[in-house]
């Protein structure tokens, strides 16, 4: 994290991969597939806000554990903001979600497994900022939220990843649905899906470090 | 073998794609315009990202 801060390279490398993601995803070929149709495109838009989020709140969850063991107040401030984007992205998630699953799935919410446990993990994370928010007390906000981040993150990974696969979920990979593999047939796919992963993640964590320096300058100011 | 069943599937069903609206030529119009939102949200970010490096310095200077 501290390297990101100083360094901004990967700043262009976000810019580079995001317009080669837009032309990309626009203008590829895609598998023909019914009920999709063009819709598959999405795949490079809607899907890298659930892994920009996971990112983000995996770097979180580092600087909240390395908080407790070094109870710097920087650490804490990057966990807080870097947790701030994530919630972000997964609510931007949610929200292209559930307007494409308008048109294919019928309707935006379907109560799919998938879709009601990612909503549970977005409020697990909607009660940390809570939990920030009622603490006065900067040592003691820093410490008790640090716990709790980590909580909410083992909390989070079986809700998206081990629970909705248990069951049959509308979405791909999960239950009885294909995973990537059925339709990564067309490698174009996949030619722009692993840049927009990294490209939209980065973005993210470019906004986060942005949020991170204007809380360090405010600290400083302060002291 | 998924490759020839999506082909036949897509033959058999004729699954409406977009391609007369890429053969006409407008997509590209969307995709410029989409690439100027980009672009703009990039340059505003990267002017934010400068201001706060001036502040940074500006600090810095006054505390040593």
């Amino acid at each position: 994290m501290k390297y990101l801060l100083k360094t901004d390279w990967w700043k262009w490398l976000a810019i580079a991969l995001l317009t080669y993601v837009f032309i990309g995803g626009l203008m590829f070929k895609v598998p023909s597939l019914p009920i999709l149709n063009e819709t598959i495109r999405v795949l490079h838009f809607h899907v890298p806000m659930w892994f920009g989020m996971l990112f983000l709140f995996l770097a979180s969850v580092i600087q909240s554990i390395r908080y407790l063991s070094s109870n710097k107040v920087e650490q804490d401030i990057m966990s807080s903001q870097l947790a701030t984007v994530g919630v972000l992205f997964g609510i931007l998630g949610m929200l292209t979600g559930m307007f494409w699953a308008t048109f294919t799935w019928g309707e935006p919410w379907s109560s799919d497994p998938k879709q009601n446990a990612s909503a549970i993990g977005l409020l697990i994370y909607f009660a940390y900022f809570v939990l920030r928010g009622s603490i006065s007390d900067e040592q003691q906000r820093a410490k008790i939220s640090a716990v709790y981040n980590i909580f909410a993150f083992a909390a989070l990974v079986p809700l998206l990843f081990i629970l909705p696969r248990m069951t049959d979920s509308l979405h791909p990979g999960n239950g009885g649905n294909p995973g990537f593999n059925a339709y990564d047939l067309d490698s174009n796919l996949r030619l722009v899906f692993y840049p927009a992963v990294l490209g939209w993640t980065l973005l993210g964590f470019w906004i986060a470090t942005i949020k991170i320096r204007l809380k360090l300058i405010k600290q400083k100011i302060d002291d | 073998m998924i490759n020839l069943l999506t082909l036949i599937t897509a033959m058999l069903l004729q699954i409406p794609m977009a391609d007369s609206f890429r053969a006409d030529g407008k997509i590209y119009v969307v995709l410029g315009i989409i690439l100027i939102l980009l672009f703009g949200f990039f340059a505003y970010l990267i002017r934010i990202d400068r201001k706060i490096k001036r502040i940074e310095t500006e600090i810095n200077a006054n505390k040593s």
